[in-house]
């Protein structure tokens, strides 16, 4: 008699359970110190990408599961920066149906402008795990450099 | 009763407890021979992905580790690393033992065999 009485784990009442702990996943979420700073909207701009400065110039992230590294093109003018690329490109296999597409899927092009020229040469590009991370160190007539002060 | 089947599961990375999660976005495919699940989960390798089944519920579940260059300032940032994970509830007509999965550049599909009796046959027509 007494398992009848057992909130089981099918009961009812552990919808206030998966409400309670939906509730704390957002929470986290929107308290992460790593929380996107940019919104949802944005995320129809491909591929979104992190970026950070160094001494010696940019690093750039580009978030793009999926993609064959051979098909996309990085290039660099003056302080302009593009990826050209296609993601999911190909068509699904004969006989498959698609129950489900939520995936990004065809080409796209995507161009920055950096604070600074960069030096096309020493640009240097590494993809793993669908990352893409970008290199892009300022050309050598645009470093900070000391000015030496004359004393008169 | 325990049928949990774990597919892939060598050495998940521990992460703290206050991580973001991420709904990884998928595809679903089927054919005459199986439904196909394909997830976008950036940043993940062959350890530190798992994919479960329990009770017909497939858990994919995945943790991309941050890596923030060294010695660098965020300028912008588009994506957050953390955990992936994502629930399906499989059809009666799938053979959970045989389920078959794969990651690569940071996206993992993972193949559904449909059970023998449920696939289409031609029969044979006698004149």
């Amino acid at each position: 008699m007494l398992e009848l009485l057992t909130i089981g784990p099918r009961s009812p009442w552990t919808i206030f359970d998966e409400l309670e702990s939906l509730q704390e996943d957002m929470n986290r979420i929107l308290s992460a110190p790593e929380a996107p700073r940019f919104g949802r909207r944005l995320r129809a701009v491909y591929p979104p990408m992190n970026v950070w400065s160094s001494a010696d110039g940019l690093v750039i992230d580009a978030e793009m599961p999926g993609v064959d590294p051979k098909d996309v093109e990085i290039s660099v003018d003056g302080d302009m920066l593009t990826l050209h690329g296609k993601v999911n490109a190909e068509d699904p296999a004969a006989g498959e149906t698609v129950l489900r597409r939520e995936r990004p899927a065809g080409e796209f092009q995507r161009t920055l402008q950096l604070p600074f020229r960069a030096n096309p040469g020493a640009v240097k590009a590494t993809f793993k795990n669908g990352l893409l991370r970008i290199s892009l160190p300022r050309a050598e007539e645009e470093k900070p450099r000391k000015i030496a002060i004359e004393a008169t | 009763m325990n049928d949990q089947k774990t597919i892939q599961k060598n050495d998940p990375v521990q992460t703290p407890e206050n991580e973001p999660v991420f709904v990884p976005r998928v595809d679903i495919r089927e054919d005459a021979e199986k439904f196909t699940v394909v997830a976008d989960m950036p940043g993940v390798d062959e350890k530190s992905v798992e994919a479960t089944v329990q009770n017909r519920v497939l858990t994919l579940e995945g943790w991309s580790r941050p890596a923030r260059p060294e010695g660098c300032e965020t300028l912008g940032q588009e994506f957050g690393c953390g955990r992936y994970r994502r629930d399906f509830t499989l059809p009666d007509a799938v053979d959970p033992d045989r389920i078959q999965a794969r990651v690569k550049n940071g996206v993992l599909s993972v193949s559904i065999p449909k059970k023998e009796e449920v696939k289409p046959r031609k029969i044979q027509i006698t004149g």
